[in-house]
């Protein structure tokens, strides 16, 4: 059996254990599943991964999430064993330093870690990528997002009483989780994931960190053109030159753009260059700020909230009635902290 | 229907920092032949405190130098080597974080 470093507390009942969590400060603010040591030895045993190894460093603190601590969180959040695997890999991709983890999660605008599972493992372990995609119901979405978040409050100080400084935040910070719906993806379109280097037929998550969703759409036209004028309008509320955007487009939308033969590349490019706001218009809203070429713009200049067309994130996601995408603008407008993907480690698939 | 409860071993999900998170150098008693090293948050202002400061402590000292640096982002940490330049060239730092 494992050897687990944790400090042990001994209950004598559910409730106790549910009221103990409480009483520590384990909780988000929702009742969590007892981490019982025989549920923790469950889920490493699941992973096939040494308790002790570090999956995440917190880079100014310091701190160290051990396989082992990410486990006891998953339990808490209410993750079943066949999750954990997901869970770890996002707990990789927020170690890379492009993510910028400290910064990412610990600011006063208040981004939450959404994560995206691609691959077979979205069907395996039931993952919505259909309706009410951001909504509650689904026990993989939800209890994977939350153990992620459940990860920064209890391990790298994201939290109130400790580091965090969000002034208001969003709810995406108790769960924030979907699964892209690849049979939805117009013909020609690959996975996100194997856009992003990995090949088809594996699984892995993306991690991204969401400022706030901006949601659009037009139902009354099949024309790309008309429905992304729509989505592009609602686009120009954010700053210009945005690093790295991520949309999340309904199936219906995904329809029209394969019946005129849009490649994610046409998106992109129609979404560079319609969504612009004058220069004037952004120096007067003082939304130069993270801008850093702000100084060059002259006030009729249009200037494109992408900052090139390739900025732009497109995950097929959501139920079926209603034309409408979700623009998710990141922390820092792409400028602080990039989406990392990585695969997701079965057991017994490491080796091969 | 009555259950018999039995104790259940419940795992602590926190990790804590390790020892202090910074400890201080100690404190010159002269700025009198140093070189002061100028760290720019990048934030807005920054740059603006951080002269004001230089100005008073070219005035009130012999100062030896000044060397200046700004992040690249106000969100990273300066990168390690700019870190060991600042060690390697200068004495003192004042750093600043304006908005």
């Amino acid at each position: 059996m494992a050897t687990l470093a944790s400090q042990q507390y001994t209950v004598e009942s559910p409730l106790e254990a549910i009221e103990l969590c409480y009483r520590m400060g384990w909780t988000d603010g929702l009742p969590v599943v007892p981490p019982s040591q025989q549920r923790v030895l469950q889920f490493l045993e699941h992973a096939g991964r040494e308790p002790s190894q570090p999956v995440l460093v917190e880079p100014v603190t310091g701190r160290i999430v051990t396989v082992e601590k990410a486990a006891i969180n998953a339990v808490m959040a209410g993750c079943l064993p066949e999750h954990f695997p997901v869970v770890l890999a996002a707990l990789e991709a927020m170690s890379d330093p492009d993510f910028n983890l400290h910064g990412a999660t610990l600011n006063t605008g208040g981004s939450a870690v959404m994560a995206v599972v691609n691959g077979p493992i979205v069907q395996r372990i039931g993952m919505n990528s259909g309706v009410a995609l951001f909504c509650p119901g689904n026990r993989a979405n939800a209890t994977i997002g939350r153990a992620l978040h459940l990860v920064l409050w209890n391990c790298t100080g994201n939290r109130p009483d400790e580091l965090d400084k969000t002034v208001m935040g969003h709810g995406g910070r108790y769960s924030m989780c979907i699964a892209e719906r690849e049979e939805a993806l117009p013909q020609g379109w690959q996975p996100f994931h194997v856009e992003r280097g990995l090949p088809a037929g594996s699984s892995a998550v993306t991690v991204f960190t969401a400022a706030h969703p901006l949601q659009a759409g037009y139902h009354g036209s099949p024309d790309p053109k008309e429905i992304l004028i729509n989505v592009a309008d609602t686009m120009t509320v954010l700053p210009p030159w945005n690093q790295e955007l991520l949309m999340v487009v309904s199936p219906e939308i995904l329809r029209h753009f394969d019946k005129a033969r849009w490649s994610k590349a046409d998106v992109g490019e129609f979404l560079f260059q319609e969504a612009r706001r004058p220069g004037y218009a952004v120096r007067r809203a003082h939304k130069f700020r993270y801008s850093y070429h702000a100084q060059a713009a002259g006030d009729q200049d249009m200037l494109p909230v992408l900052d090139r067309p390739e900025a732009l994130d497109i995950v097929a996601g959501g139920g079926e009635g209603g034309a409408f995408v979700l623009v998710v603008a990141l922390y820092g407008n792409g400028i602080h902290s990039r989406s990392i993907t990585r695969e997701v480690q079965l057991k017994g698939t490491q080796e091969v | 229907m009555t259950t018999v409860a039995s104790p259940m071993v419940l795992l602590d999900p926190t990790v804590k920092t390790q020892g202090a998170l910074v400890s201080t150098a100690p404190r010159p008693r002269s700025l009198d032949g140093l070189v002061v090293a100028l760290l720019d948050n990048s934030k807005r202002n920054a740059d603006l405190i951080l002269e004001a400061t230089y100005r008073l402590l070219a005035e009130r000292y012999a100062l030896a130098g000044v060397i200046r640096y700004a992040k690249s982002t106000a969100s990273k940490p300066f990168a390690p080597q700019v870190m060991d330049d600042v060690v390697r060239r200068a004495q003192v730092a004042v750093t600043a974080m304006g908005d």
